[in-house]
């Protein structure tokens, strides 16, 4: 019976030890999604990083990516970063990072993690061009439109319209945009496209919408954003539910029947207890 | 304490019981501890690598984790009420099931919460439920609850326990250990007149506070589902469902424990069959409720037609996706423990068991349909959605600390079995207390009369 019972311990044993060994692969290939966003007021390069563990690619948390400019090389670096729990980084150049990225026509970007313990190594590059993305906002026959022109600027200066370009409109709302006339757009051979603004859209509470348009995840520029803000949504007044005393308000204020009913029951049911454990000490004394 | 001639018998019975394993005994503590082990090593996992190695996504946000805590707190029921209930009406055929019975409600409460805590993602906040919860929310009556029903479970698992621990104090152990702790434990116990009054006052009072203390604490945690606004959940009848649900889960475990400990420390003449029958009853009767109950539930959704619920039924019953479960859960679980029990030809020990077993594992299954279809069928549609945060699957993470939860409570149940007996030796002289509480109330009434009496004739008087 002992040896039965040694065998199968052991073998339990040895199954969850190799199991937690698959768990853990030693240096993982990884893959690495670089992307560049670019708004009015930042420039930014994006990483997600996944790991290949037990056969399938999941996000790789805590890799430190190197990014450079133009060739990897010291001179040429942007910055590192290390990835979140989710596998993604997001670099935002500096002030002067951000001049140097406008001024140039066409960049490279390289995004490269360097050989580790638990991860081999790999490298990614993107490449774009400088595009511009020139948005109108204005009211006509009253109703309320959006106008983008792309163009891209040639060796004198001349801005040449991009057609078939993939645009979005969107409204900003709190958890995600709002995309408005459908979920995209194309240019047209004048570089333009267009969209209505509908009537109904709530705004705040003085009716101000905060208004983008975006080309994502374009091949040759990335992601480009611009956006403004206008009186245009209908106005909302949104009342701090949470404020008066309600089941749905915050732990303060509290329904005060439910305050008193629920503490009148745990004192009841408590000073029972307490009752019950002061009998114990009763029946200790008199043996005493 | 002096003791009476059966229950030295019986002290001297189980505490050479006490202080030795057997092999089977050794065996089946060995397994015990293997799936222990497995459990400890998945949740060394799932503290590393967080609550991706379980199949639990932002969608399905609870999985069998809950569906235990639901199980464990429903088993719990066996030693409230059934114990209470029975102290309470003084049935005499009680004394050997009450320990097993209260032992259970301590055990598996202990053990049920633990799974919350398992789901939990950030266990370092956890004071923050103490520091920011919101009275409001069922989640935070559920942990009031809970808590103070181990904390009552455990002083009426003592309670009874007292005249037993005051007997195995007065007994010559060798071990040491014993020795100081019965002593401790039985706080100086002698079994005087007045210290038995006491003690079953308070085993009284105890007895009826545990029960509505149980009820409340099984419909709190059916309000955690009833009170959210989900198809499956909300639901008028959810809190006495659960409770009828709990009620016979709980039966049937305690008939199991029965018939495990019957067997293994041989108690076939302490244990009878009668026992199995009344409980069998008791379980057939429950089964017919939580039938009635099952129907009415699930007609009304059905005949409401409403669309999210019909959503929920369809899963149900879709033979693709959980109609075999339900059909087990709902059907197989319920019907068949009634047949067997009800016929009297097919009652016996060891069916009354099996059927039991049989209800007690469609309980479990019923817990997880209550909560997995439900949170597969969202409010809001599902689009571009990868299956995995539709569909849930159990992990082999989730089954390890599941097997592990059932491996704790058997060995926890199997070691407190070798710390006191598993059935009260020490009888509680009820009769000498209803004599003293009828001596009692003649001397109240004479002195009422003489009261009564007395003022008359002073009313005489003064004519």
């Amino acid at each position: 019976m002992k040896t039965i019972l040694t065998l199968f311990t052991a073998l339990m044993l040895s199954g969850f030890t190799g199991w937690a060994y698959l768990q853990n692969p030693e240096k993982a290939p990884v893959r690495i999604y670089l992307e560049h966003f670019k708004s009015l007021d930042k420039n930014q390069l994006s990483v997600r990083v996944l790991a290949k563990i037990n056969k399938r690619y999941k996000p790789a948390s805590g890799v430190e990516v190197t990014l450079y400019a133009t060739e990897i090389s010291a001179t040429q670096l942007v910055g590192t970063i290390t990835t979140a729990n989710d596998g993604t980084g997001i670099y935002t150049f500096s002030k002067e990072q951000r001049e140097v990225a406008e001024s140039t026509k066409t960049a490279t970007y390289y995004a490269v993690v360097n050989e580790s313990e638990k991860f081999k190594a790999k490298e990614t590059k993107i490449t774009i061009r400088q595009v511009n993305l020139d948005a109108r906002y204005f009211i006509e026959d009253s109703v309320k439109q959006i106008q983008v022109y792309v163009t891209e600027t040639d060796s004198v200066g001349n801005k040449v319209p991009q057609k078939k370009v993939k645009i979005k409109f969107l409204v900003e709302r709190p958890l995600s945009p709002l995309p408005i006339g459908g979920d995209y757009h194309v240019t047209d051979k004048k570089g333009s496209a267009s969209v209505e603004f509908p009537d109904d859209l709530p705004g705040g509470a003085e009716g101000y919408v905060k208004l983008l348009v975006r080309i994502v995840e374009n091949d040759d520029y990335g992601t480009v954003e611009v956006s403004d803000v206008k009186q245009w949504g209908i106005p909302t007044f949104y009342s701090d539910i949470t404020a008066k005393r309600s089941l749905w308000a915050s732990g303060a204020n509290v329904p005060i029947p439910l305050l008193i009913g629920i503490f009148s029951l745990i004192i009841v049911v408590w000073g029972m207890i307490f009752y019950m454990v002061y009998k114990i000490f009763m029946i200790r004394k008199l043996g005493m | 304490m002096k003791l009476d001639q059966k229950s030295s018998k019986m002290l001297a019975y189980f505490t050479s019981q006490m202080v030795k394993i057997s092999k089977p005994g050794m065996v089946w503590l060995a397994i015990a501890f293997v799936f222990i082990l497995g459990g400890l090593y998945a949740l060394i996992v799932q503290i590393i690598e967080g609550h991706i190695v379980t199949g639990m996504r932002d969608n399905v946000v609870w999985g069998i984790f809950i569906a235990n805590f639901i199980f464990f707190i429903g088993i719990s029921y066996a030693g409230a009420l059934i114990s209470g209930i029975l102290h309470l009406l003084r049935v005499e055929w009680r004394t050997p099931i009450i320990r097993i019975a209260e032992i259970i409600t301590v055990i598996s409460t202990l053990i049920g919460p633990a799974y919350i805590l398992l789901c939990m993602g950030r266990l370092d906040r956890l004071h923050h439920l103490a520091l920011f919860g919101r009275i409001q929310s069922p989640i935070i009556w559920d942990v009031l609850a809970i808590t103070t029903y181990l904390i009552g479970s455990i002083i009426f698992l003592y309670l009874a326990s007292i005249r037993d621990l005051a007997a195995l104090r007065d007994y010559p152990f060798k071990s040491k250990w014993r020795n100081k702790v019965y002593k401790i434990l039985a706080v100086d116990f002698n079994g005087t007149p007045k210290q038995n009054r006491y003690l079953d006052r308070s085993l009284d009072i105890m007895s009826a506070i545990i029960i509505p203390l149980a009820v409340l604490v099984h419909s709190v945690l059916a309000w955690i589902f009833g009170m959210t606004l989900r198809p499956g959940w909300h639901s008028t009848i959810f809190a006495p469902y659960f409770v009828i649900a709990a009620v016979f889960s709980g039966t049937g475990v305690l008939i199991i424990a029965m018939w495990v400990f019957r067997k293994y420390y041989k108690l076939e003449s302490y244990i009878t069959k009668i026992h199995f029958n009344y409980l069998g009853i008791i379980l057939m009767i429950l089964g017919a409720l939580y039938a009635y109950f099952t129907f009415s539930e699930y007609l009304t959704s059905w005949y409401g037609s409403e669309t999210w619920e019909m959503e929920v039924l369809y899963k149900l019953f879709n033979p693709n996706e959980y109609w075999w479960w339900f059909f087990f859960a709902a059907i197989i679980g319920v019907v068949l423990p009634i047949i067997v029990i009800l016929i009297p030809k097919f009652r016996n020990i060891n069916s009354i068991t099996a059927v039991s077993a049989i209800a007690v594992l469609a309980l479990w299954v019923k817990r997880y349909l209550i909560i997995i279809p439900t949170l597969e069928a969202p409010l809001l549609p599902l689009q571009d959605m990868r299956p995995e945060y539709i569909h849930y699957t159990p992990t082999l993470i989730e089954w390890l600390l599941t097997f592990a939860g059932v491996a704790l409570f058997c060995m926890l149940f199997f070691l407190f079995s070798k710390f006191l007996p598993i059935l009260p030796v020490v009888k509680a002289d009820e009769g000498n207390y209803a004599q003293l509480r009828k001596t009692a109330m003649k001397r109240v009434i004479k002195r009422k009369v003489k009261e009564t009496e007395k003022k008359e004739s002073e009313k005489i008087k003064d004519l």
